[in-house]
């Protein structure tokens, strides 16, 4: 089965649903995403059982033609991709505003994602991002009030800049060069003589990286995209499951393809440290139910890129396998986020009150998710945390500051979940098809955690034992962090009015151009500096 | 001097001052205008990059020494569509 059909099946049903006026439509658009997943599932048996997959469009072959690439990593994304998007769309399939441009717009959106993870080619990943900031901007603004108009030109605008960046980073590197393969690139960065003339091409496309990614000074424009108020529910969930993970997945090509020629995984480990601090403080400081979430993702993109620079084998799959757990908890908290904001009708947290006795399905959804994202023992966050944990369990100051970085997110996460408890009286019961989706969900996030040696196993051929023991001593861990945690947040946290100031700051567009210029002239000369 | 003034220098020039209407103007119009400054800029610089006197276009019957490369211009192309769709 050809690779192409992954990205062109959703596009062109997309376009003949939007297309065609017959009523009984969505079941094409239904049988044709589930062929979509089946084709993920099949390409990536395959490309577990044989070894990579390249395949070429046209008859070019090698660096001329254009290329799409499937393996294990990137094709366990595109798997991830697919589910996400068949659960989103039987949740959310009764609601009025599905009509057919919004499904054509989440199917394109669907499509594109899905050929950045496969794309090899360095300007078709250019066009890829720059067709889907368009798409996504059109989805933030898709029910057209003044703030999500405002948060999402706020959001196009700042990506185009951003995206001008890397077009100008992409020419110097086809001047060095002569190609604009990663594969090609990646032989021939070894090469190069002078590394000097890489730095200003890696600082124009890092910068771009970066911005897509919500890295440390470059995160404003996220929680505006991805927590503004009216953007419907499972847009936010896409946003911040998969879509941000695209910027995450194109860091982790790009350092791998640069590291010959300029290692920089030194700067990326305070960099993605600083992220996950700055990242939960903005999360614990937020009433806003989504903005919280949005926030807290940025935490844990700082904790992803933590990973991925530590330079063990250990915590870099740790970190890859993160990105995917992240991705089924976000889309969880997000989707149920929507539905208690519907129910209440306020997305003040503090408003909130007697989940558990008002929405008990939607409630222990909320709880396995936060469970997940906290790295409770026996849940999916807790594999990987703890593979991040043991690749750097011999530099001690690194491992506190991951535990650090967790206690932040267990914090957040008790803040969260005091929307659980108090007294309501019962609300009314969930729909069959936003059971089903949230069960798919929660179930995933129990089951990377009770399979996740097993799936490491698979997917990066990394070997894990987790005897009784370390479980014991996680689980300990655990405790400890959530009475500290708990403490905190009982009896310190309403004192601090910092948290109070952090609340009220927010850039406005030319500020965030700032942080854009700032982070690119500071890596530049932190680069000139060191090399 | 006319070392100094090639496409590229004249590119990144363009370049900052693209960004330098982003960072002090508040006005959208003004905004969109800039990015359109980045854009032509950027395609100024794919254009005059591996530039050399005397080569010819890659049209017909012509050997690969003489002709000159046609990547740079089949991406612009590209580039200048997705320009025209974001900024109007």
């Amino acid at each position: 089965m050809s690779l192409f059909w992954l990205v062109v099946l959703p596009i062109i049903t997309a376009l003949i649903g939007y297309l065609s006026h017959y009523k009984r439509i969505n079941i094409l658009l239904g049988i044709a995403q589930l062929c979509t997943l089946g084709i993920a599932i099949l390409t990536f048996i395959k490309v577990i059982l044989y070894g990579p997959m390249t395949q070429a469009l046209g008859d070019y072959q090698g660096s001329i033609g254009i290329n799409l690439v499937a393996d294990p990593i990137s094709s366990f994304f595109v798997v991830l991709t697919c589910f996400l998007f068949t659960a989103m769309l039987l949740f959310n399939y009764h609601k009025s505003y599905m009509n057919r441009l919004f499904l054509f717009l989440f199917l394109t959106l669907q499509g594109l994602i899905v050929a950045v993870f496969l794309s090899n080619d360095l300007f078709d990943i250019y066009t890829l991002l720059e067709v889907s900031t368009v798409v996504v901007s059109i989805l933030i603004m898709y029910k057209r009030d003044s703030q999500s108009i405002y948060d999402g030109m706020v959001y196009l605008l700042t990506n185009l800049v951003s995206m001008a960046f890397f077009l100008f980073g992409l020419g110097y590197i086809y001047k060095i060069f002569g190609t604009l393969d990663l594969t090609a690139i990646k032989a021939a960065i070894p090469y190069v003589e002078n590394t000097d003339t890489l730095i200003l091409p890696y600082a124009f496309l890092i910068t771009a990286i970066g911005l897509k990614s919500a890295l440390m000074p470059l995160f404003s424009w996220l929680p505006r995209a991805h927590g503004t108020p009216s953007a419907p529910s499972i847009v936010s969930a896409v946003l911040s499951g998969i879509y941000v993970k695209g910027g995450v997945y194109l860091f982790i090509r790009f350092q791998d393809t640069f590291k010959m020629g300029l290692d920089t995984s030194y700067i990326f480990i305070l960099i993605g440290f600083a992220t996950a601090v700055i990242g939960f403080i903005f999360a614990l400081s937020q009433t806003d139910l989504k903005l919280l979430l949005a926030y807290s993702t940025v935490s844990q993109i700082g904790l992803i890129v933590f990973g991925l620079s530590l330079g063990s084998d250990y915590s870099y799959y740790g970190a890859v396998y993160h990105i995917m757990n992240h991705a089924v908890f976000k889309a969880t908290l997000f989707l149920t986020a929507g539905m208690i904001i519907e129910e209440y009708e306020t997305r003040d947290i503090r408003k909130i009150k007697g989940l558990f006795k008002r929405m008990p399905f939607v409630a222990i959804i909320v709880l396995i998710a936060i469970m997940g994202i906290t790295g409770a023992p026996l849940f999916n966050g807790s594999v990987s945390k703890s593979l991040i944990q043991k690749g750097i369990s011999y530099q001690s100051y690194l491992e506190y500051g991951l535990i650090f970085i967790n206690l932040g997110t267990i914090i957040t996460y008790i803040k969260y979940a005091t929307i659980l408890t108090g007294d309501h009286q019962k609300g009314p019961s969930v729909r069959w098809n936003q059971k089903v989706a949230l069960s798919v969900l929660a179930f995933a996030c129990i089951l990377g955690g009770l399979f996740g040696q097993w799936f490491v196993n698979i997917l990066f051929d990394l070997d894990i034992a987790l005897s009784l023991t370390d479980l014991l001593n996680k689980g300990g861990v655990y405790l400890i962090s959530l009475l500290i945690g708990y403490t905190f947040f009982k009896y310190w946290y309403p004192k601090i009015h910092f948290f109070k100031t952090m609340r009220e700051i927010e850039l406005s567009f030319n500020e965030i151009i700032f942080t854009i210029v700032f982070f690119f002239g500071s890596f530049l000369s932190y680069l000139l500096v060191v090399y | 001097m006319e070392r100094l003034f090639n496409g590229e220098s004249v590119s990144i020039l363009l370049f900052l001052i693209g960004v330098y209407g982003l960072l002090a103007r508040r006005n959208i119009i003004k905004t969109v205008i800039a990015l359109a400054i980045m854009q032509s800029a950027i395609i100024l610089f794919f254009l005059t990059i591996n530039y050399e006197d005397g080569r010819i276009p890659p049209i017909g019957d012509v050997t690969i020494h003489t002709a000159v490369d046609p990547m740079p211009q089949a991406l612009m192309i590209t580039a200048i569509v997705i320009g025209v769709a974001v900024c109007s």
